[in-house]
C-alpha cells in the first residue's frame, strides 16, 4: 500500500510500504477513505518530538471502512463506514471506565519508555512517535485498528466523510478545550491559535453559552475564519495582545483563556527570542509564549485550558501569576472516544458543521506538499483533507 | 523538589553528580527531540530520563543493581561488594479487577507463559506443583520444580522451589482489595536464594540478573491481560529504512 512515511525534520514521502495484518483478535484492519495532516504533525514534521524513527507512517485523524477484523471483534462487519479516534483505548482498565480514554493503561506497548520521561504513561496514538506506542498512522491505505470494538464508532449513511473527519481530533480536541473553561452565560472567552483546533474551541464555546470569544492569531484568512464562525479577533502582529485583551473586557480580563497553539509558539517578543535560542542549540524543547500570555492575561480565578501540545520541559512559566490569581489550568489529551458520538449527533441534526475549516482537498499522494503548505500557512491553508 | 528525594537510605548519588545527571539528562531529551536516526531517538530520550531522574531523586537504578554509589552518607557501606548473595524483588500493582479474577488467573499457573517473558512452559504436575522452564540471557534453559505451599483463595499465593531445582527461590503474591473500586493489588515478592557453596554463589549473582523492571514489564503483561484481554503490539507496517539519506522531500516514489 501507499502510506505517508517520516524521515526526518522536514522530510515526509510518500512510500509503497508492507500491507498492515491482523497482530491481535481486537484489532480491525481499516481501508481509508479520508485522512488529513493535524496541527499536531506539524511538531512532528518540525523534529520537535522524540522517538520518531525512519519510516514511520505518521497521520491520527482518518475515516473509512473496516476491510479485515480480528476474531473478538463482534460489533463491527466488514464494509462497515467507521470514524476512529486518534487516542488507542482498551475499555476495561480504570482510565477508560472514567472516559479518561487518552490515559488508558493498556495500549502503549512502550509505556516504560513513557513513565521515564514523564512518570506515567498515557494512552498509544496512532503516528505518534514510539514514546505513544510506535503505532502505525493513517495517512495511509490501509491502518491497523487496536481494540476496534472500543474506538471505532460507525458512521451514519447519509453523513460524509468530510463531515466526520474531525470527530477523530480537532473537533473533540477544540470542544473539550471549550467544556474544560467551564463556561458560565455571559463569559468571555480568549483563544490563542486559530488553526483548525483554535476554529473548533471558538465554535465550541459559543455552542457551550459564551458571549463573546476572542481569537487571536497574525494569519489574516485564518483570523477572517474565526471573524466569520462569530469571534472577535486581535491580529497579535498589530497589536500587544494582553492590552488590548484588558481594553475589551474594560479590565477584567477573559475569564478563560485557551492556548491552542502549544510547543512551537511564534513571537517576536524577548521571550520568544529567548525560547527560540534555547530550542536551537537544544537546550529546551518547548516555546511556551502563548502559554506565558495566557496565564498573564486571564481574570482572576479563572480558567486556562491547554489543548496545545507540550512535550517536554517549560522555561520561566509565570506559576506565581498563576498562584496570586488563582487560576485553574486544565490539559491534556483529548478523551476523544467520550466526545464522539454526541459530537456526531450535532453534526447529524445539523447544529455544527464540521466543514467550514476544509481549505483544501487533495491525493495521499501530495501529502508531502501539503505538510508544507499548511506548515506555512500559504494559499489560505487551514486544514487539509487528503484522500488516499 | 524535596517530594521527589529518594529516601535518605536510597540515595547512592552524590550532589555534584545530581546535578551534573540532571543536566546532562535535560540536553539529551533535547537533543533526543531532534534526532532523525532509527535506533538512537528513542534510547536518547530514554537515557535523558534517567540521567535526569537519577539526579532528581538522588536514587541511581544501576549503582543499586551494582551494590554501589557516590552518595557522601553510607557511601563507603555501598562500595562494597554485597555482603550475602541473596537477593529479593518486590513488585505491586493495581489492576481492575477483582481479587478472585485475578487469583483464578495466577492460580492456572500454565497462564504465567503468557505474560513472563523468559518463561517458555509451565506444567502443573498435580497437588499444586508444578514444572517450569525458562530461558536465560544467553539463550540457555533453566528449569525447576515449585510447589504451592500456601493457598488462600482470592488472598494469598505462596510458592516455593523443590530441592533439585535451578533457580532456587520462594516467592508470595497477596492480592488486596484497592481503594474505592479501583480493583486489585497484587503484591509480589521473590527471593533468589543461595544454595551455598561455589556453583550455587555462580548461579545466585545470574538470578540477580533478573531485575525489578523485568519483572514490572511481566506484571504490566498481566494486567493487560486481565483487563484488555491482549497485549498491545505496533511497529508494522514501516516505510524502507533511508538508504541514500537525501533522496530529497518531494515525496516522489524513485
Amino acid at each position: 500500500m501507499r502510506a505517508l512515511c517520516w524521515y526526518g525534520q522536514h522530510d515526509v514521502r510518500v512510500k509503497t510500504v508492507d500491507d498492515p495484518q491482523l497482530l491481535n483478535p481486537r484489532d480491525a484492519i481499516v481501508r481509508v477513505t479520508a485522512t488529513t495532516i493535524c496541527g499536531s504533525d506539524l511538531h512532528l514534521y518540525d523534529g520537535h518530538m522524540p522517538s520518531m524513527e525512519e519510516g514511520d507512517i505518521l497521520g491520527h485523524e482518518f475515516v473509512g471502512e473496516i476491510a479485515a477484523l480480528g476474531s473478538a471483534v463482534t460489533t463491527l462487519k466488514v464494509g462497515d463506514r467507521v470514524a476512529v479516534p486518534f487516542a488507542i483505548a482498551c475499555g476495561g482498565c480504570f482510565y477508560c471506565k472514567a472516559s479518561l480514554t487518552s490515559l488508558c493503561d493498556n495500549s502503549n506497548p512502550n509505556a516504560a519508555a513513557a513513565e521515564a520521561l514523564y512518570g506515567f504513561s498515557g494512552s498509544g496514538l496512532f503516528g505518534y512517535s514510539h514514546l505513544f506506542g510506535g503505532y502505525a498512522g493513517g495517512q495511509a491505505e490501509y491502518v491497523r485498528v487496536p481494540f476496534a470494538d472500543f474506538g471505532p464508532v460507525k458512521i451514519p449513511a447519509k453523513l460524509t466523510d468530510e463531515q466526520v473527519l474531525f470527530l477523530t481530533d480537532i473537533f473533540p480536541t477544540g470542544y473539550m478545550a471549550a467544556e474544560n473553561c467551564g463556561i458560565q452565560p455571559g463569559a468571555t472567552v480568549a483563544v490563542w491559535g486559530c488553526g483548525p483546533v483554535g476554529q473548533f474551541a471558538i465554535k465550541s464555546a459559543l455552542h457551550l453559552g459564551a458571549a463573546r470569544v476572542i481569537a487571536i492569531d497574525r494569519v489574516r484568512p485564518r483570523l477572517a475564519m474565526a471573524s466569520g464562525i462569530g469571534a472577535e479577533v486581535i491580529d497579535f502582529s498589530a497589536e500587544n495582545v494582553t492590552r488590548r485583551l484588558s481594553e475589551m473586557t474594560a479590565g477584567r480580563g477573559p475569564d478563560a483563556c485557551i492556548d491552542a497553539v502549544g510547543l512551537e509558539a511564534y513571537g517576536k517578543s524577548f521571550d520568544a527570542l529567548y525560547d527560540r535560542l534555547k530550542t536551537t542549540v537544544m537546550l529546551a524543547m518547548d516555546r511556551p509564549t502563548v502559554l506565558r500570555q495566557a496565564i498573564q492575561a486571564c481574570r482572576k480565578g479563572g480558567t486556562v485550558s491547554i489543548p496545545g501540545v507540550y512535550g517536554g520541559l517549560l522555561d520561566k512559566i509565570p506559576i506565581g501569576a498563576a498562584f496570586a490569581k488563582g487560576l485553574t489550568l486544565r490539559m491534556g489529551q483529548t478523551h476523544v472516544h467520550r466526545y464522539m458520538k454526541p459530537l456526531m449527533d450535532l453534526v447529524a441534526k445539523g447544529v455544527i458543521d464540521p466543514t467550514f475549516v476544509i481549505t483544501h482537498i487533495l491525493s495521499l499522494e501530495d501529502a508531502p506538499d501539503a505538510y508544507e503548505l499548511f506548515k506555512r500557512k500559504e494559499d489560505g491553508c487551514v486544514k487539509v483533507v487528503l484522500k488516499p | 523538589m524535596e517530594f521527589l528525594e529518594a529516601h535518605p537510605e536510597d540515595v547512592n548519588v552524590g550532589t555534584a553528580e545530581r546535578g551534573v545527571s540532571v543536566a546532562l539528562g535535560a540536553a539529551l531529551i533535547a537533543f533526543a527531540a531532534a534526532r532523525r536516526r532509527p535506533v538512537s531517538s528513542l534510547l536518547l530520550a530514554a537515557a535523558g530520563a534517567f540521567l535526569a531522574h537519577r539526579g532528581v531523586t538522588g536514587r541511581c537504578a544501576v549503582y543499586e543493581q551494582l551494590d554501589m554509589g557516590t552518595a557522601e552518607a553510607g557511601g563507603e557501606e555501598r562500595l562494597a561488594p554485597g555482603a550475602h548473595e541473596d537477593h529479593s524483588v518486590e513488585v505491586a500493582i493495581t489492576i481492575a479487577r477483582s481479587a478472585d479474577e485475578v487469583y483464578a488467573f495466577w492460580r492456572r499457573v500454565e497462564n504465567f507463559s503468557l505474560f513472563m517473558e523468559n518463561i517458555v512452559s509451565v506444567t502443573e504436575s498435580g497437588g499444586g506443583r508444578s514444572h517450569w522452564v525458562a530461558r536465560g540471557p544467553a539463550g540457555e534453559t533453566w528449569e525447576w520444580d515449585s510447589e504451592i505451599i500456601e493457598d488462600q483463595p482470592g488472598e494469598l499465593l505462596v510458592w516455593r522451589s523443590l530441592p533439585g531445582s535451578e533457580i532456587h527461590h520462594h516467592g508470595a503474591v497477596r492480592f488486596l482489595a484497592a481503594p474505592a473500586g479501583r480493583g486489585t493489588e497484587a503484591r509480589v515478592g521473590i527471593e533468589f536464594l543461595s544454595p551455598g557453596g561455589l556453583a550455587g554463589r555462580a548461579i545466585a549473582r545470574l538470578a540477580r540478573r533478573v531485575p525489578q523492571h523485568e519483572i514490572a514489564e511481566d506484571l504490566r503483561r498481566m494486567k493487560q491481560i486481565l483487563e484488555a484481554g491482549e497485549t498491545p503490539i505496533a511497529g508494522f507496517p514501516r516505510g524502507p529504512e533511508d538508504e541514500d539519506g537525501d533522496d530529497a522531500a518531494t515525496g516522489a516514489e524513485a
